[in-house]
């Protein structure tokens, strides 16, 4: 009895009630995101302190860091979605992978390129072939194949159960892109930021750091809720409760 | 869990376990290229076969610049604190080359002289991000 | 950073961030009006 209460929730609820809490949603998370995005770029730009060695070229940090540590958290939290996809078939999960793909393919691109703004004129070349460049290049290359399955299948079930699988292959990658200036000789250097320990990184510029950080996080749960509304209303499109609710606007 | 469910689970960890396995063969493949750059003691220790240029990594030895007057050309030696070799090179370097900070040069390596003739030379940036006012504090 | 004072990577990497953000709302957006539009000209004929 619960058991069957419990499946018709799911099959009534899931897609209408997301379409309708996102909608509310939508504009609170995007405010607040593109307001913190603005002050702490203002702040990260013209009023946090100039560094010693690299000077004002450092402030790309405040763009740079945000971009891959986001773009690494979007893979993580699609490896859960792809496994719930297998093991519980939600159609859900398979609308989060194809909405946050593309998010985490811009950030993951927004990183690969401050960082090699950065690397030009601080290393001397805007590119090497160290571990942690490689493998960020394969989270991005990992993205991109995910995004480019999706109309390579018939039926909507089989791609999402294929880019599942790729999803899941890939995730083995991000614990190298994160351990690699640990683990290897590389040109990148090793995190400023720490949890645990005491951050090599003065205060000053951490705070506005952290800020832009929470701007982007947000930002991502703002343009992630945007792209899974646009799924729905496509993969939808032809379900009563859609025509309703436009009729009732 | 339901005994269908369960057999997808052992699936995706079944995936999982297979793409983390092809990862670990590939690194065990390349794992002598997988580090940028060799320290003054792994050349000590085996010296690079070959004529192929290779790259050291170390900090550039405090009072060891030594700037030509009338070329681009520069000396200095590369030290992990432990054992350190020589470094020439003509050209122009990057903004954060300077005597005790990180630097990776990639050259051809003198077996007998210990010494690397570098044709580029790469500035390491540390994981220290500091104001200048409060270095120039430090330092006084 | 000084107001006065230009400097192109700083700007390069701004413009082309904003850039990629704008983009990011903006397509899901145009679809989701695109689809919602669809049911309602269905309806009216």
């Amino acid at each position: 009895m619960f058991q069957a209460l419990k499946n018709f929730y799911h099959k009534l609820g899931s897609f209408p009630w997301f379409y309708k809490i996102s909608g509310k949603v939508i504009p609170i998370v995007g405010f607040f995101s593109i307001l913190l995005i603005v002050i702490s770029s203002i702040w990260g730009l013209f009023f946090s302190p100039t560094d010693a060695v690299q000077g004002d070229v450092y402030r790309i940090i405040y763009f740079h860091v945000p971009a891959v540590s986001v773009s690494q958290v979007i893979y993580y939290s699609m490896s859960v979605a792809a496994a719930v996809f297998l093991i519980w078939r939600m159609k859900m999960a398979g609308v989060y992978i194809k909405s946050l793909a593309p998010i985490g393919a811009a950030f993951t691109f927004i990183g690969l390129l401050s960082g090699a703004i950065w690397g030009q004129p601080t290393w001397g070349t805007w590119w090497v072939w160290d571990a942690r460049l490689t493998s960020t290049l394969v989270l991005f290359l990992f993205y991109l194949a995910i995004i480019g399955m999706q109309s390579t299948f018939a039926s909507r079930k089989s791609a999402d159960t294929a880019v599942s699988i790729i999803t899941l292959v890939g995730v083995v990658n991000l614990p190298i892109v994160k351990k690699s200036v640990d683990w290897w000789n590389t040109l990148h250097q090793p995190a400023s930021i720490s949890i645990s320990g005491e951050s090599s990184i003065s205060s000053e510029m951490l705070i506005p750091l952290l800020l832009s950080i929470l701007g982007v996080y947000l930002f991502v749960f703002f343009t992630g809720l945007l792209f899974m509304r646009a799924e729905i209303s496509s993969r939808e499109q032809n379900k009563e409760w859609f025509k309703k609710l436009s009729s009732n606007n | 869990m339901k005994q269908h469910r369960l057999k997808r689970l052992y699936g995706v960890l079944f995936i999982v376990f297979c793409s983390a396995l092809a990862f670990v063969l590939v690194y065990f493949a390349i794992r002598d290229n997988v580090n940028l750059f060799y320290s003054p003691s792994d050349l000590f220790e085996s010296p690079p076969q070959g004529r192929n240029a290779i790259r050291a990594g170390g900090l550039v030895e405090i009072g060891s610049l030594r700037r030509s007057t009338d070329s681009l050309e520069i000396e200095f030696i590369i030290t992990d604190l432990k054992k350190s070799i020589a470094v020439n090179y003509t050209g122009i370097l990057p903004d954060l080359f300077k005597e005790n900070a990180g630097v990776v040069a990639t050259g051809y390596f003198d077996k007998n002289k210990m010494s690397l003739d570098a044709y580029q030379i790469l500035a390491k940036h540390d994981e220290n991000y500091v104001p200048k006012e409060v270095k120039k504090a430090l330092e006084k | 950073m000084d107001f006065g004072e230009f400097n192109i990577h700083i700007w390069s990497v701004v413009s082309i961030t904003g850039f990629i953000f704008l983009l990011l709302i903006y397509l899901p957006l145009v679809k989701i009006k695109k689809n919602e539009s669809k049911i309602k000209i269905n309806e009216t004929t």
